[in-house]
């Protein structure tokens, strides 16, 4: 028995099939992502619809941590000693832009937690000193233009006691946030000037009234906290006039230090000079908008912060029930109308043949448009615009093959025997057509996707919000030219779907093709 | 010579229209078969020659109803085909079966022998599987096939034992009538041989009745009791074996006998050949067919059409030279 | 017999076709002369290989599958095996031309027929169009075409079978090769326009004393055309003697069976004899005689040992064990 079935045309397709490597791998994908259809809601890590945010608490993800950072700072002492951030008093804390991110003091340190995408300067002050510490949050905006700013200045401490009358010249060195070093008080006020001042200009030359300049943001200052013992000028040479404490504080944007200088012989009581920052870049992610891919979210986050990776997984129910259901229904009445159309030719034939014509004559995505158009949109409707257009494409392939299997001999043979003709058109010719839409059938499901995500991209598909890769695509295409991951994840699903389906059916092809050998 | 007639033909026609332009109006004609008559009688086999596209194919089809008949009376076992209902029709069919030329073209490579034999048995209402079975194995035996190939599909066969699926199919509703179109032109030599014998035996043990198509006339010759002569869709000339291969009427019947290549290099022959080609069906000579080509032609043979005409008792042809 | 020289001498010409794996000799050893203005009919069944020989002689094996694996088809005195395919070029369809079966088919649809002619022209001789179209013309006239001038302005599908395959013979024949491989020119044809061809292929070679290699099943043809005969049976030569004796007095079980196995037109006979069982594929016997399974006069050694060529008499040979003890009866290979 095995020995006869051995001989059976499907045996004979299947050795000739499985001997293409590519067509076989695309089955295999096939099966997978039908798989992944079915299954895959099961297995998928986020609920689709709603943001991952709001589904953190459940997962037991504290969002808090995935947002915010913890800033250690210490204050330097003119002593040289250095005091931990419990001991700071007076700590201030703020940021440039509270949209993009906030810092706040807690028990453990400063923690800056991000907002939403963007990049600004968090500010840490501790009475006269302050310190600045870039804060990056990754996300939807891009980054790349954030310019280092000067993160804290560093004022040479001198040991010795000064006399009335003596000068000294003030060393200063400045880091920045990205982490290179200023070395003169040149080069500092330069780049002060740079980065704040024309800032500064830019933004009053709108209001021309307004030249309230605040002292706080001026671009570059250098002044004696203690007029009556020092005095300093603009080079930071510092002039000695009478007995006592002296204090000098340098300004540069944000960021401010002081020095301590000891005039006359009576000793003073150290002075918190400067804030030193562990880190003077904080980077955090975005988390309640368009995440990028990450352990947590492989594919990344849409823009209203859905897993995209799940929406991926819930899309391919819908894309496959798109393609399957339409190109099944269009195959069934498409076949049904081939055979009958074919076989018995005469008015029904011209029917048939015209209706295929007209609506063979317009491109398929109009036609699928004009019968949304027309029903309204949803995915039902888009089925039925898919089958509409997959109809004429079966009727045109199975009436051609039947009426050259019409013609063939074994037919006539039946004829002569006395067959009735359902009895021909089922057992002679219908088996001979299979061949051909089967296919046609796995390449047109390829097509069928690509319209019914074309269908959705449009707005067409009913439900903007719902996880369907067109629709995915269609919401994330504003922000493609900065994100790239919430187009190119489902844009890359149906291009390997599609692919997947295509290589598929030309593989059947081949295996089908009879003057193929094996 | 008292056997009764089983397949009257009478002035039969088929027309095949052409037709032309978008509003497809049927401008002109294919006359394949132009009024012929013929009958065959119980047991005998009548062999029905002539050159490709003489329309000897579509007599076949015709009185099968495989192809529409435009005029005429096919009348078989005393009934008129063309007066029968639907239904009878189909009944009728089990008396009267084809065997093709192609054997690799007339079995349905994807059924197995045993689907292809049981077609007939099913369409005839042949319910239990096991009397099909049967009666599938035991026409094996008669067409000389092993029973195991039941199981196997058509492809697997060379071309003469598929020939032998195509005798079994057509035999296994034991029908009165075979008709058989060129059934051994696509065989070699040796196969050949074999399927005429089988044909020849198996018309003995099931009383047939052959309708033998055939272009080849030494075949004819072998295996017919009577001959029809046809040309360009019309009988030239009809008789027994004997009567026409040792004495020809017909001018066509005569060049077409001396065509034949010699069968021993020691007889070679001095021959007539015939000019030119068989003119087109769809613009027929007026008169007779053979015209153009007949080295006797007068006159007479350009307007006026021949009617077959008896010469003896087994004898009737259609030429204006003995028509006196 | 060595007066006229040959023109064609295949030496154990051996061609192996690769199919599913294995390869199977379609052509096993086989060899035979063709004499300058001679015609040798070469006889056999589908499958037998006569028609893969004459593709060889073209150096038309499709490559893969088919390989020649041993032997030499000499031209000439030149070995065509070793011809470089340009230097083959040179000899299709200039000294070497073929007329195939379907005169449907090996016409080209597209260009009319004097153009179809003056290629093949062009291409094997120096000379210019209008040189090659009087030339064309004289081949139609030659041929047996009426009006030529207008059928060189016609297309293939104007033309019925016979005036195509009389157009494929002017093309074989328009560079007067030294050799035509005729394969089966007439088996699609008419009974009457058969008549005609072979006619014409007679007046011709006696006019233009070409060398005519007929292949064809039809024995009734062989008798009619041919001077000697090669019978092959799945890729050996069976029989190989002049057309005279080949039906007067054949040796070969299998020669006796093909002729008994024709109806005759000119007598009736109640029974054919036929021979039992189906044409093998060629390279499917392993050992001992190809035919012994279907042979009449079988003994116990055609089944274990390959029968040897025979010579039975002067230019007749014979490959079956019948003959091993009779008189004369010399083993011409080993």
């Amino acid at each position: 028995m095995d020995k006869q079935k051995k001989n059976s045309p499907f045996r004979i397709f299947l050795r000739k099939f499985l001997k293409q490597k590519l067509a076989v791998f695309a089955f295999g994908l096939v099966i997978a992502i039908v798989l992944v259809g079915i299954f895959g809601p099961l297995f998928s890590p986020y609920d689709p619809h709603r943001p991952v945010t709001a589904q953190y608490p459940d997962m037991g993800i504290d969002l808090e941590q995935l947002t915010s950072l913890t800033l250690e700072i210490e204050g330097l002492l003119s002593n040289g000693e250095t005091i931990e951030q419990q001991e700071l008093t007076q700590i201030q804390t703020e940021t440039d832009d509270r949209r993009i991110a906030a810092v706040r003091r807690s028990q453990s340190g400063i923690r800056v937690s991000a907002n939403s995408s963007g990049y600004t300067d968090a500010i840490v002050e501790s009475g006269d000193v302050s310190a600045v510490s870039k804060v990056l949050v990754r996300g939807e905006i891009p980054l790349d233009d954030a310019e280092p700013t000067i993160s804290q200045i560093r004022i040479n401490q001198p040991d010795a006691s000064f006399s009335e009358g003596d000068s000294y010249q003030i060393e200063v060195s400045a880091l920045l946030t990205d982490g290179t070093e200023i070395t003169s008080l040149d080069n500092l006020k330069e780049l002060a000037e740079e980065l704040y001042g024309e800032e500064e200009e830019e933004d009053t030359s709108g209001f021309q009234s307004s030249t309230t300049n605040d002292d706080d943001a001026a671009s570059f200052q250098i002044n004696s906290l203690t007029e009556d013992t020092v005095s300093v000028d603009e080079d930071g040479v510092v002039s000695f006039e009478s007995d006592g404490e002296g204090l000098v504080q340098i300004q540069a944007g944000e960021a401010k230090s002081l020095v301590q200088f000891q005039v006359g012989p009576d000793s003073i009581e150290p002075v918190l000079t400067s804030l030193v920052l562990q880190s003077t870049t904080i980077e955090l992610n975005d988390a309640y908008k368009h995440q990028s891919p990450s352990s947590l979210h492989l594919f990344g986050t849409d823009h209203q912060n859905r897993d995209i990776l799940s929406r991926v997984i819930h899309g391919t129910k819908e894309t496959l029930l798109i393609g399957f259901v339409s190109v099944a229904i269009g195959t069934v009445i498409g076949t049904v109308l081939g055979l009958l159309a074919g076989y018995y030719g005469g008015w029904l034939d011209s029917l048939v043949t015209r209706m295929t014509d007209v609506l063979l004559a317009f491109p398929g995505i109009l036609l699928a448009i004009a019968v949304i158009a027309f029903l309204g949109a949803g995915i039902t409707n888009i089925i039925f615009a898919v089958a509409v257009f997959t109809i004429p494409v079966f009727i045109r392939i199975v009436r051609a093959s039947t009426l050259s299997l019409k013609e063939m001999t074994y037919v006539e043979a039946a004829k002569s025997i006395g067959v009735p003709n359902t009895v021909i058109i089922f057992r002679h010719i219908f088996p001979g057509t299979l061949s051909v839409v089967m296919v046609y059938l796995t390449m047109r499901i390829g097509v069928a996707i690509l319209i019914g995500a074309a269908l959705s991209f449009l707005g067409l598909g009913g439900d903007i919000t719902a996880p369907e890769w067109g629709s995915m695509l269609s919401a994330a295409k504003d922000n493609s030219g900065t994100i790239f991951h919430a187009t190119f994840f489902p844009g890359l699903a149906i291009v390997i779907t599609v692919l997947s389906f295509n290589i598929f059916g030309d593989g059947l092809r081949d295996a089908l093709d009879p003057k193929l050998k094996e | 010579m008292t056997a009764n007639p089983l397949l009257e033909v009478n002035n039969l026609k088929i027309y095949f229209p052409i037709k032309k332009g978008v509003i497809k109006k049927k401008v002109t004609y294919v006359k394949a078969v132009d009024d012929i008559s013929f009958l065959i009688k119980e047991g005998e086999t009548l062999g029905l020659v002539g050159e490709s596209g003489c329309g000897k194919s579509t007599t076949g089809r015709g009185i099968t109803q495989l192809v529409p008949v435009t005029e005429g009376e096919i009348t078989f076992q005393g009934e008129n085909l063309a007066e029968l209902a639907k239904g009878d029709l189909r009944e009728r069919r089990k008396d009267m079966q084809m065997v093709f030329q192609d054997p690799y073209a007339s079995l349905n490579p994807r059924l197995t022998v045993e689907d292809i034999l049981a077609e007939p048995l099913k369409a005839h209402g042949v319910k239990s599987k096991k009397e099909r079975i049967e009666r599938i194995n035991k026409m094996l035996d008669v067409v000389g096939l092993n029973r195991n190939f039941a199981y196997r599909y058509a492809h697997e066969f060379s071309g003469g034992q598929r020939q032998r699926i195509g005798i079994a199919r057509a035999l296994i509703l034991n029908p009165k009538l075979i008709i058989a179109d060129e059934p051994v032109a696509a065989l070699d030599v040796s196969i050949q041989a074999q399927v005429l014998n089988l044909l020849k035996d198996l018309q003995k043990d099931f009383d047939l009745t052959y309708l033998f198509i055939s272009h080849d006339l030494s075949v004819v010759r072998h295996l017919c009791d009577r001959v029809a002569v046809m040309y360009l869709g019309r009988m030239a000339e009809t008789g027994s074996t004997e009567k026409i291969f040792e004495n020809p009427l017909h001018p066509y019947t005569q060049t077409l006998l001396e065509a034949i290549p010699i069968s021993n290099p020691r007889d070679k022959k001095e021959r007539i050949i015939l000019k030119g080609d068989v003119p087109s069906p769809v613009d027929p000579p007026k008169g007779c067919a053979f015209v153009g080509r007949c080295p006797k032609a007068f006159d007479r043979c350009h307007h006026d059409r021949p009617q077959l005409l008896k010469m003896n008792a087994e004898q009737e042809v259609a030429c204006h030279l003995y028509d006196e | 017999m060595t007066m006229t020289k040959n023109v064609l001498d295949i030496k154990d010409l051996t061609i192996n076709f690769k199919s599913e794996g294995k390869e199977l000799s379609v052509v096993d050893g086989i060899s035979f002369s063709i004499k300058a203005g001679e015609t040798l009919g070469v006889v056999g069944e589908s499958g037998c290989g006569k028609s893969v020989t004459s593709l060889s002689i073209m150096g038309l094996i499709p490559s893969p599958p088919g390989r020649v694996a041993n032997g030499t088809i000499e031209f000439e005195g030149k070995n065509l095996l070793d011809f470089k395919e340009k230097e083959m070029r040179k000899v299709r369809g200039n000294e070497i031309s073929m007329i195939f079966q379907e005169p449907m088919t090996s016409l080209n649809p597209v260009f009319t027929i004097g153009k179809q002619i003056n290629e093949v022209l062009l291409l094997h001789n120096e000379m210019n169009k209008s040189a090659a179209r009087n030339r064309s013309i004289e081949m139609l006239k030659l041929v047996g075409i009426p009006r030529p001038e207008q059928i060189y302005h016609n297309y293939p599908y104007q033309l019925s079978g016979g005036m195509r395959q009389r157009v494929m013979i002017a093309i074989g024949l328009a560079c007067q090769p030294k050799l035509l491989i005729a394969d089966e020119p007439t088996t699609a044809l008419d009974v009457t326009i058969q008549a005609q061809i072979l006619n014409l292929m007679r007046d011709l070679k006696e006019k233009t004393d070409t060398s005519i290699m007929f292949i064809t099943h039809d024995l009734g043809v062989v008798a009619e055309m041919c001077d000697r005969v090669v019978v092959m049976y799945s890729g050996q030569v069976v029989e190989e003697t002049d057309v005279d004796t080949l039906f007067n007095d054949p040796k070969h079980p299998y020669t006796l069976g093909l002729l008994g196995s024709i109806p005759k037109a000119t007598e009736k006979i109640d029974r054919l004899y036929s021979i039992r069982g189906q044409v093998p594929q060629a390279g499917t016997v392993e050992r001992g005689c190809r035919f012994a399974d279907r042979c009449d006069k079988v003994m116990p050694r055609c089944y274990t040992e390959d029968p040897p060529l025979l010579k039975m008499k002067e230019g007749h040979q014979c490959r079956c064990w019948l003959y091993a003890e009779e008189e004369g009866g010399a083993e011409i290979d080993s």
